[in-house]
Parts: C-alpha cells; structure tokens; sequence
C-alpha cells in the first residue's frame, strides 16, 4: 500500500488510482478513498486541490468516430491481412491518395499542354462533359442550356455532365466565375468547389475557388444562396454551423485548412438595385436612427446598434459617394463609436452622445 | 458520449502479442479491438482529418501483420503503438503538407488538446479576473505540454513510456508535466474553480 499520508497535491494528481477516483470510476465497492479523506481530516485542503486540478486537467473527448466507422475499419483491415493477400499490400493508402492527385495534376498539365487556346467554349470530351476553361487573359461569358449567365475569370474552370438540366444543374468550379442564374425552382442549381456547395435557385452571385488559395469564398450579389458543406449534406445530418444562408452584399468563406466557414460582408457593398424611391443620402442634423436605417435599406445589410444610448446623435453629412465602409468610418468618428462585422451583419458600438 | 478507454494495461498483453507474432488472427484481433479506437483518436488530435487518421491506422495494422515474425518483444504494446502511429502522422501529414502547398516540410506539428476546463471558461463569457488569468494561463500551455498531460493523465502512460512515444528523453517529460501543472496550480484560485464549477 502506497504511504499516500507523505503525499502532496502533485503526488496525488499523478497517481491514477486517486484519478479513478475523482472521475467516479471505481467500483462502488471501493471505499478506499471516502474512508481515507475521512480518517485524513488534515489533508482535506490537499485533497481538494488535487482534485480540482484533476478536473481542470481532463482533455476534451473528440468522439469523432462512429461505432460504425470504427467496426467497419477493423473489418477492412482483417480483410486486407488475411493470409492471401499479405503479400500484396505494399503500397499503402495514403500513398494511393497520394498517385492519385499526382494523375490528376499530370492530367490537368496534360491537358493545359494540349489545349487549343482559341477554343476556349464548350468542348466535349469522351465523357460527353462540357469543360469551359479560360485560360486567357480576361474574362469570358457564356451561357448555360437553362439560360443562366457565367463570366469565367482567367485561370478557371467550369465544367458540368451531359446530365445537366435534366433534374438538377450541377457545375464544378475551379478559379473564379460570376453567376446570373436563371429563376426554376424545380430545378436548384448547385456549384461543387472542393469540400463546398453552393445551392441557389435564381440570382446572381460570384465564387472564388482557386486550387492555391487557401479559402473559398461565395458573394452575393442579389437574391439568395445556401452555402454548405459538401460531406454534412449527404449525410443528412446538417447542423446550422454548417450551412449558411447569404443574403445580397454577405459573402461565405471557407477556410481550407481549418474547415470553417463563416459569414461575413463582401469587400465592397453595392447599393441593391431597389433602392426605395426619395432616398436622400445628403443628411443635415439628422438622427442617427434614420441614418443607419437608410444604409440598411440601401444595402440590404443589417445594421446593428443600441437604440437607446444612440438616440441623442444626430449627423450632418454627405454620404453619396462614398463605399458602405467609408461611410460607416465617417458616421462612427462623427459619433465616437467603432463598427465591426460580425456573422454577416454590421455592429455599431459606442458611449453615445450628450 | 464518454466512452471509458481501458487504462491499465492488461497483463494478458504480452502473451497476446507473443500470439499475434506467431500468427494467430485471433490475437490480432484482440489487439485491432483494443487498440484500433485508441490510435483513431489519438491520431487525429495531430492531424484534423478523419480519412487520412484511418488510413494511416489502417496501414500500421496491415505493416505490423505483415511483419509480425521480425517484430521484437515489446515492453508495452500501447506505447508501441501510440509511438509508430505518431511518427507515421507526422511524416505523412508534413510531406501531405509540403505536397499541397509546396511548403517546407517542417518538425513542428500541431496537437490539438483542449481541456474541460477550457471549454468551460470559454463558453461563458467570464467576467471574474482570477478566471480570465487561468484562461490565459491554459491558453500559454505549449503543444509538447498539452501532448505529455494527454497521454500521462488521459491514456494513463508512465513516464518512460511517453518519453518513448515522443521521443524525448525521460527528465524532458517530467519537466513538461510538472511544469504544467505547476502553471496552472500557481493560480490559487483553482480551489475556487473547485467548489462553483463542478461539485
């Protein structure tokens, strides 16, 4: 039996006997501990202590496994020993991913080599897909059998099966593209960019998806898109982080590295085309209230702020030409606030005014 | 869900790995139960992405299968395990890296490790100072240090075993641990965390 009188706070949350303890682990029949800390009366402060920093120190579970994944990936491996077959697995699996993408950059150096710079439209490969590829120096437009509008940006690539229009229009992009989507909600269209998908159903909208890039991202321009990943969708267990509706001027971007995706404004908000009529942006004492309102109708973005603590500011400005951002700069330093964009939506902080 | 991992090693291990060399499946077996789940999670604290984890388990199992007769004797088939994946995951993940980005291959990997507590701490939006410092404090703790606490206090590893598994030397791991705790106790606090947070 270990002298646990002699221990001290460190000793005690080194010892895994102790730990089991703490987490409750011990078959109930174990009353080794409850007795002790009652014979130790003294070393209750010792006790709690280590306790607690037993409890700050446990790790976060992942769980990122199944029950399922994990049966099944013993399987695969029992299957890939058994005796027949040992003496074929030489080249392992992530070597295979690895020849893999070498094919397919060596089929794409292939095929940039090959490729006839002055047919950059539709050209039919074996698989009967149309590949619109541009590799000039600006921007080329074409249209889709459903209507809908592409300008392609230098360096990108659209490409779609012979499937396209029947029941859903599917494209894949590589690079940048404008799209001016024709309206049919029968048939959603949807945009694959790497882990990413884009669902829209008429709008227009534009998608930056560069192979070297580390992000993607998707801006809207009007109407509405649903952004999501490509692996929570099929799995039809979606959560709301993962998928993300745009409204005109937001804009979704996708880390690569760390998968996140999150919503945000676009570089540069346009005015909407709808801009209700006597909409005035030369301001002369005006509240501030109906300032940020007239932006946000302008816009189409939300702008948040206290109405309370703001409803003494009033602003003399003239705020036609400007970008949203400058505008927003001018209005905060005109009342001591600062603004951030949070989730897709403008967030105006100050003390107020006098 | 908390899955409880099994944290002593059983004394049956050596004899099963005895079984294993010479070729039994069914000790094979017992070893992919065992073990399979473990290194999955293990795996993917360095590397975040679940299909590279599992095949990179996968090959492990199918390399030591196919080698089984010129494997030597092992003091424990945990650490042995744990310690070959890592390498495995590092090597692969940093020429993956160095593959997609035409980046240098660095020595540097990452481990992600995030503690209760933190979580904790995080999810409120926590006011109390003496908090806000701890937060600051378990934020401070390096890779190397979150790595040894993982394996010393959630895989149950002695030092010599970690020390193996990250290939330091065994004063290195003791320094990491101890050095880590002693941050996170200088905030007396902790005994407060005690009382309001969790009992």
């Amino acid at each position: 039996m270990k002298n646990y009188n002699k221990y001290n706070v460190e000793e005690f949350v080194q010892d895994s006997y102790f730990r089991n303890w703490v987490f409750d682990e011990l078959s109930p029949n174990d009353t080794f501990w409850t007795n002790w800390v009652q014979l130790n009366p003294e070393k209750n402060a010792i006790i709690e202590e280590a306790k607690s920093l037993v409890i700050a120190l446990k790790v976060k579970n992942l769980d990122l496994f199944t029950q399922q994944e994990i049966s099944d990936g013993i399987l695969d491996i029992l299957n890939d020993t058994q005796p027949k077959h040992a003496n074929f697995q030489i080249i392992s699996r992530n070597w295979l991913r690895i020849a893999a993408s070498i094919t397919l950059i060596l089929g794409a150096t292939w095929w940039f080599i090959n490729r006839n710079p002055l047919s950059l439209d539709n050209i039919i490969s074996k698989e009967q897909k149309a590949i619109h590829f541009n590799n000039g120096t600006k921007a080329i437009i074409f249209e889709l059998s459903d209507g809908s509008k592409i300008t392609l940006e230098p360096q990108s690539e659209l490409h779609y099966g012979n499937e396209f229009g029947k029941e859903k229009r599917e494209v894949f992009l590589t690079g940048e593209a404008f799209f001016e989507v024709t309206k049919d909600t029968q048939r959603p269209f949807l945009i694959y960019t790497g882990k990413l998908v884009t669902k829209v159903v008429g709008t227009s909208f534009s998608i930056k998806a560069y192979e070297k890039d580390n992000d993607i991202s998707v801006s809207v321009r009007t109407g509405k898109v649903t952004v999501y990943r490509q692996d929570a969708k099929s799995k039809n267990s979606q959560s709301l982080s993962t998928e993300i509706v745009l409204v005109p001027n937001q804009k979704a971007v996708f880390e690569k590295d760390q998968e996140l995706l999150v919503k945000t404004l676009v570089d540069k908000p346009v005015q909407l085309n709808e801009i209700p009529k006597n909409t005035n942006l030369v301001f002369e004492e005006t509240k501030i209230l109906e300032v940020l309102t007239t932006l946000e109708n302008i816009y189409g973005v939300k702008i948040g702020f206290d109405k309370e603590v703001f409803s003494k500011c009033s602003i003399t400005a003239n705020l036609q030409d400007e970008t949203l951002y400058q505008k927003l700069d001018l209005i905060c330093e005109l009342i001591q606030a600062k603004f951030e964009v949070i989730d897709g939506e403008i967030m105006i902080y100050g003390k107020g005014c006098q | 869900m908390l899955i409880k991992q099994v944290n002593t090693e059983t004394p049956d291990d050596s004899v099963i790995w005895q079984a294993f060399k010479r070729g039994e499946r069914a000790a094979f077996e017992s070893l992919l139960n065992q073990y399979y789940p473990l290194l999955l999670n293990y795996g993917v604290r360095f590397y975040r992405d679940k299909e590279f984890v599992k095949d990179s388990v996968h090959d492990l199992f199918v390399e030591i299968w196919n080698r089984r007769e010129h494997l030597g004797d092992v003091v424990s088939v945990k650490s042995y395990l744990m310690q070959a994946l890592r390498k495995n995951i590092i090597r692969e993940s940093s020429r993956l890296k160095w593959f997609r980005e035409a980046d240098k291959i660095s020595d540097d990997h990452d481990f992600n490790v995030e503690f209760n507590i933190e979580t904790y701490l995080i999810s409120r939006e926590i006011e109390n100072e003496s908090l806000q410092k701890l937060q600051s404090e378990l934020a401070k703790l390096t890779k190397r240090q979150r790595e040894a606490i993982f394996l010393r206090f959630t895989q149950d590893l002695s030092y010599e075993q970690i020390a193996n598994i990250m290939s330091i030397n065994y004063r290195s791991v003791v320094n990491l641990i101890h050095e880590a705790i002693k941050t996170i106790r200088q905030n007396w606090f902790i005994l407060l965390l005690s009382s309001f947070l969790f009992f």
